[in-house]
C-alpha cells in the first residue's frame, strides 16, 4: 500500500513537472511566434510603403506632372494640382488617401486628406531632405490629427546638363493608419493591431467595444516600452494577450506614435489546457494502473514475503514445525522452498544438538554425584581399611564403625538431595540447632582432606547461636565451601588457612568462609552460583555452589561472595535467627 | 458632365431639326433662298466604336463638305469657340471656313494646356488658368487635332475647309447643308473614326440643280478598319506608361 501511494506520489510529481515543462514550451512557442512575426510585421509596412512610392514615382515621373510643375503659375493653381493628381491617381489600385506637394524648402503647397483639399498642413522637414538627396523617403506623419504613412518622391526635371536634374517639388504619397490598414496587417500577422498617438488609440482591429476596454490598459507605461523579445502579458476581455510596441517615427527620426501588437495567448491556452487534460488523464490513469499493479505485486511478492516473515519468526522462536506455504512460482517460490529445506535441516540439527546436550547433562550430572559421593565414600573404605587391621580397641572400632554409618547416610542424603535439585526443590527437615556444632561436625567432616592439604581451618563461632534449619542440609552447605575453599587453596602457598565466623545481625545471622586462596575473578562472581560454573578446581562439576545456594534460599537466606580488604575470598551466607533467639533466660 | 453634354446634343440637334424643317418647308422658304437648294442626307455609322447612352450609334460629328473649282472660304466669318470644360473640348468636332479665328476659352477651375501637332494647324497655346482664353487663327485648310497637354483624355477636332457649304451630322445622323447655289461639285466626307480610304472612297460628285432639293441617300461609314492610338503629348512624347491610352475617348 505505501509503495503504490509512494508510486502515484512520484506519477504526480512528474505530472507537475510535464505540466510545468509543457506550460514553459508552449509560452516560449508563442515567444518564437512572436518575434517571428517581426519580419512579417515589417513586410507589410514595406509592401505598404513600396505600393505608396510606386504610385509616387508613376505620378512624379509623369510628364503631365512635369508639365505642371515645370510651370510656374500652374504649380501654384491648386485646382490643376488636384486635378493632375486625380488623373494621376485614377488607376492606380492602391489606397491613397493623402496627396501633397511640398517644395524644396518643406513649405507644404498643397494637400489632399481623404480627399478633402483645404486643410490646414504642417511644414515637412522631410520634404528638404527629399529634395536636396533628390530619392524617395519614407515615414509617418500626423496631418491635421490624422495618423498617415507617407513617402515624399521628388518631382525631377532634366536640366540642360544631363547629369544633373531640378528638383520641381516634393510630392507625398500617403495611406492613413485606420481600422483597414490595422485589419490588414491583423490578418497579416494574426495578432491584434492598435495605432497610438500618445496614449490615445488612433486606429485598431479591435472590435470597437473592445476597443474602448484597451483604452485605459494602454496607458500603462510598460505596454509601450514592451519589446517584441520581452513581451508584457496583458488581459483583454478576459483573454491573455502578449503585448509589444513598435515606434512609429517620422522623416527625422522622431518617435510621433506606436504600433501595439497583441498576439492571443488563446490557441496556446487551448493547446495547453489539452495538454494538461491529456495529462490529467494520464495521471488518473496512471494512478489506477499503479493501484492495480501494487495489488498484483502484493500478490505475487509482498504476501509470500510476508509469509516468509512469518515464518521466519516461528522457526526463530523455536517453532520448527511450522510449515511455509510455499505455493508461488519464480523466484520467490524458489526461496520458500529453499527455505523450508533449511527449516527442516534446523529441526534435525535441533533435535540432535538436544539429544547431545541431554547426554553431556547426564555426564556432568555423573560428574557432579561421584564429586559429592566421594568423600564418605572415601570415610567408608578408610574406615573399613583400619577395621581390617588386627588389634584395634574396642573403643576405637565403635567410633569408625559410626563414621561409616554417619558417611553411609550422608551418601543417601546426598542421592536425596541430588534427586531434590533434579527436581528443583529442597525437602528440609527444620529443628531447632546449634549453629556452632554444625560448624563443628563441618570442620570434623573435612578435616582429613584439610590435613592433606595442610589448610588450617579456624572457627569463630559463638556458643549459643542457634538457627532453625535442616541440620544436615546446612552442614553440606559448609562442607561444600570448605571443600571448594580447600581445593582453591595453592599449592606454593606457605600459610594456608580458612576462617568460619559468624556474626550476630538483627534477626539474621552472617557466615562467612574465608580463605587467603587464588580468589575468584569478579566477572563470574555472579554466575558462580549458577550450576556447572566452577573456576580454580580441576574436575569439578559446578553444582556444589548451586546446591548451596538452593539449600540456603530454601531455609529464607541468601548466599554470596565479596572479596574483603586483605583480598581474601570470603563467602557468606546469611540465615534468620531462630524464632527464639536469642533464648528467653 | 457627360449629362450636360447629352442635354448639349440634344438642343444642338434639336437646333439642326427646326433649322432643316425650316429650310425644307416651301412654305417658309424664302424667294430670295429659293434659287438655292438644300443638299441633305443621313450618316449611318457601320461598325460604330461607339454606342450612344440610350443603345443607339451616335452618328454625329461626320462632317461633309462640298468642294468646286473657284470657290473658297468667305472673310469675315464670326469668331468660333471650343470651350474646355469639364476636361472637355466642347463641340467635340468643329467645322470652320478657312481663315476662322478660334477662341479657347477655359471655363474650368484648373489650367489647360491646349496644343495642335497635327497637319491642319501647328500650335501650342500653353498653360493658361481658368477663365483665360486664347485664340487661334486658322489660315489654313486641313484637318487639326486638338489636345491638351496636361489632360491626355481632352480631344477635339477643328476641320477647315475652303467652301462656304459644309455642314456637321447630328446624333442621329441627319446632316443638311442649305443654300447651295446650283453646280456641280465634289461632295467630301470626313470622320474621326475610320480609315482615310473610307473616307476616299466616300468622295462623290452631287449635282446641284436650282430649286430642287438633293437628297444625299444614307452615307454609311464604316469604323471597322479604324485603330484608336494614343496621341503623343506636345513634346512628342508620351504623357507616361500609365497614361498609353487612346486619345479618342469620350
Amino acid at each position: 500500500m505505501a509503495s503504490a501511494l509512494l508510486a502515484t506520489s512520484i506519477l504526480l510529481i512528474a505530472a507537475v513537472i510535464i505540466n510545468n515543462l509543457v506550460v514553459k514550451q508552449v509560452r516560449q512557442q508563442v515567444q518564437n511566434e512572436v518575434e517571428n512575426l517581426l519580419p512579417v510585421y515589417d513586410a507589410a509596412w514595406e509592401e505598404n510603403a513600396r505600393s505608396l512610392a510606386a504610385i509616387g514615382a508613376t505620378m512624379a515621373n509623369s510628364a503631365i506632372a512635369k508639365t505642371v510643375f515645370g510651370n510656374e503659375r500652374a504649380a501654384r493653381d491648386n485646382a490643376t494640382i488636384h486635378e493632375l493628381m486625380a488623373d494621376l491617381s485614377s488607376d492606380s489600385t492602391a489606397r491613397i488617401d493623402l496627396t501633397l506637394i511640398s517644395d524644396g524648402a518643406g513649405k507644404v503647397t498643397f494637400a489632399e486628406l481623404q480627399g478633402q483639399a483645404e486643410r490646414p498642413i504642417n511644414d515637412l522637414a522631410g520634404a528638404r531632405e527629399v529634395a536636396a538627396t533628390q530619392k524617395q523617403k519614407q515615414g509617418f506623419t500626423i496631418f491635421d490629427g490624422e495618423l498617415y504613412q507617407l513617402v515624399l518622391t521628388p518631382i525631377l526635371l532634366q536640366s540642360g546638363n544631363a547629369e544633373y536634374q531640378n528638383t520641381l517639388a516634393v510630392l507625398g504619397t500617403g495611406a492613413e493608419l485606420n481600422r483597414a490598414v490595422a485589419s490588414t496587417i491583423q490578418q497579416r500577422i494574426h495578432s491584434e493591431v492598435c495605432f497610438l498617438i500618445g496614449d490615445k488609440i488612433y486606429a485598431s482591429s479591435f472590435a470597437p467595444d473592445a476597443e474602448n476596454n484597451l483604452a485605459q490598459l494602454l496607458t500603462a507605461p510598460e505596454i509601450s516600452r514592451a519589446e517584441a523579445n520581452k513581451p508584457i502579458e496583458v488581459r483583454i476581455n478576459g483573454i491573455s494577450h502578449l503585448a509589444f510596441a513598435r515606434q512609429l517615427v517620422d522623416f527625422t527620426g522622431q518617435r510621433i506614435g506606436q504600433v501595439v501588437m497583441f498576439r492571443s495567448l488563446e490557441q496556446a491556452g487551448k493547446l495547453f489546457r489539452s495538454i494538461s487534460n491529456l495529462l490529467l488523464l494520464l495521471w488518473t490513469g496512471s494512478i489506477a494502473v499503479a493501484f492495480v499493479l501494487s495489488y498484483l505485486l502484493a500478490e505475487r511478492i509482498t504476501r509470500p514475503i510476508d509469509s516468509l516473515i512469518q515464518t521466519t519468526r516461528e522457526v526463530g522462536s523455536g517453532n520448527y514445525d511450522y510449515q511455509i506455504k510455499a505455493d508461488t512460482h519464480g523466484e520467490l517460490g524458489e526461496l520458500a522452498r529453499a527455505f523450508d529445506q533449511m527449516r527442516n535441516s534446523l529441526k534435525q540439527t535441533q533435535t540432535e544438538l538436544l539429544k547431545r546436550e541431554r547426554l553431556a547433562t547426564i555426564g556432568q550430572m555423573a560428574g557432579s554425584i561421584i564429586h559429592d559421593l566421594r568423600n564418605p565414600l572415601a570415610t567408608i573404605s578408610t574406615s573399613a581399611e583400619i577395621l581390617s587391621r588386627d588389634g584395634i580397641a574396642l573403643e576405637r572400632r565403635q567410633i569408625l564403625v559410626e563414621s561409616q554409618l554417619r558417611a553411609s547416610k550422608r551418601m543417601q542424603e546426598m542421592l536425596f538431595e541430588l534427586l531434590d535439585f533434579t527436581r528443583g526443590k529442597y525437602s528440609l527437615h527444620l529443628a531447632r540447632h546449634s549453629l556452632g556444632e554444625i560448624v563443628e561436625r563441618a570442620v570434623r567432616g573435612v578435616s582429613s582432606q584439610a590435613q592433606r592439604s595442610s589448610v588450617l581451618i579456624e572457627t569463630s563461632v559463638a556458643a549459643g547461636i542457634f538457627v532453625t534449619v535442616d541440620a544436615e542440609r546446612l552442614r553440606r552447605v559448609f562442607e561444600n565451601l570448605l571443600i571448594n575453599a580447600v581445593q582453591a587453596m595453592p599449592s606454593e602457598k606457605k600459610v594456608r588457612q580458612i576462617l568460619i565466623r559468624a556474626t550476630c545481625q538483627e534477626q539474621a545471622v552472617r557466615v562467612d568462609v574465608i580463605d587467603n586462596g587464588t580468589g575468584v575473578p569478579t566477572e563470574i562472581h555472579e554466575r558462580l552460583f549458577e550450576p556447572f560454573v566452577s573456576h580454580g578446581k580441576m574436575g569439578g562439576t559446578g553444582l556444589g555452589l548451586a546446591i548451596a545456594r538452593g539449600i540456603i534460599e530454601a531455609h529464607a537466606g541468601s548466599i554470596g561472595l565479596e572479596v574483603t580488604a586483605q583480598q581474601e575470598t570470603d563467602f557468606y551466607f546469611v540465615l534468620p535467627l531462630a524464632s527464639d533467639f536469642p533464648p528467653q533466660t | 458632365m457627360p449629362q450636360s453634354f447629352k442635354y448639349y446634343l440634344s438642343l444642338v440637334s434639336l437646333i439642326a431639326f427646326a433649322a432643316t424643317l425650316v429650310s425644307t418647308s416651301p412654305a417658309l422658304s424664302l424667294p430670295s433662298l429659293s434659287q438655292r437648294t438644300k443638299i441633305s442626307g443621313r450618316v449611318e455609322l457601320l461598325n460604330a466604336k461607339i454606342k450612344a447612352r440610350n443603345g443607339q450609334t451616335d452618328a454625329s460629328g461626320v462632317v461633309i463638305w462640298l468642294e468646286a473649282p473657284g470657290l473658297s472660304a468667305r472673310s469675315g466669318r464670326p469668331r468660333q469657340k471650343l470651350d474646355q470644360r469639364g476636361k472637355r473640348f466642347i463641340p467635340h468636332v468643329l467645322v470652320i471656313e478657312r481663315g476662322t479665328e478660334v477662341d479657347f476659352p477655359n471655363s474650368d477651375l484648373f489650367f489647360h494646356n491646349v496644343f495642335s501637332l497635327f497637319n491642319g494647324k501647328r500650335f501650342d497655346l500653353g498653360l493658361y488658368a481658368s477663365g483665360e482664353s486664347r485664340p487661334v487663327l486658322f489660315n489654313r485648310t486641313g484637318i487639326s487635332y486638338i489636345f491638351c497637354n496636361i489632360h491626355p483624355t481632352m480631344s477635339a477636332t477643328i476641320v477647315a475647309v475652303d467652301t462656304p457649304y459644309y455642314a456637321l451630322s447630328n446624333a442621329r445622323g441627319n446632316i443638311v447643308i442649305n443654300d447651295v447655289p446650283e453646280g456641280r461639285y465634289q461632295l467630301k466626307v470626313w470622320h474621326e473614326r475610320t480609315t482615310p480610304q473610307e473616307l476616299e472612297a466616300q468622295t462623290r460628285t452631287v449635282t446641284v440643280n436650282a430649286g430642287g432639293v438633293v437628297d444625299l441617300g444614307v452615307i454609311r461609314i464604316n469604323e471597322a478598319g479604324f485603330i484608336p492610338q494614343p496621341h503623343p503629348n506636345k513634346h512628342g512624347g508620351q504623357y507616361d506608361n500609365e497614361r498609353n491610352k487612346p486619345a479618342y475617348k469620350r
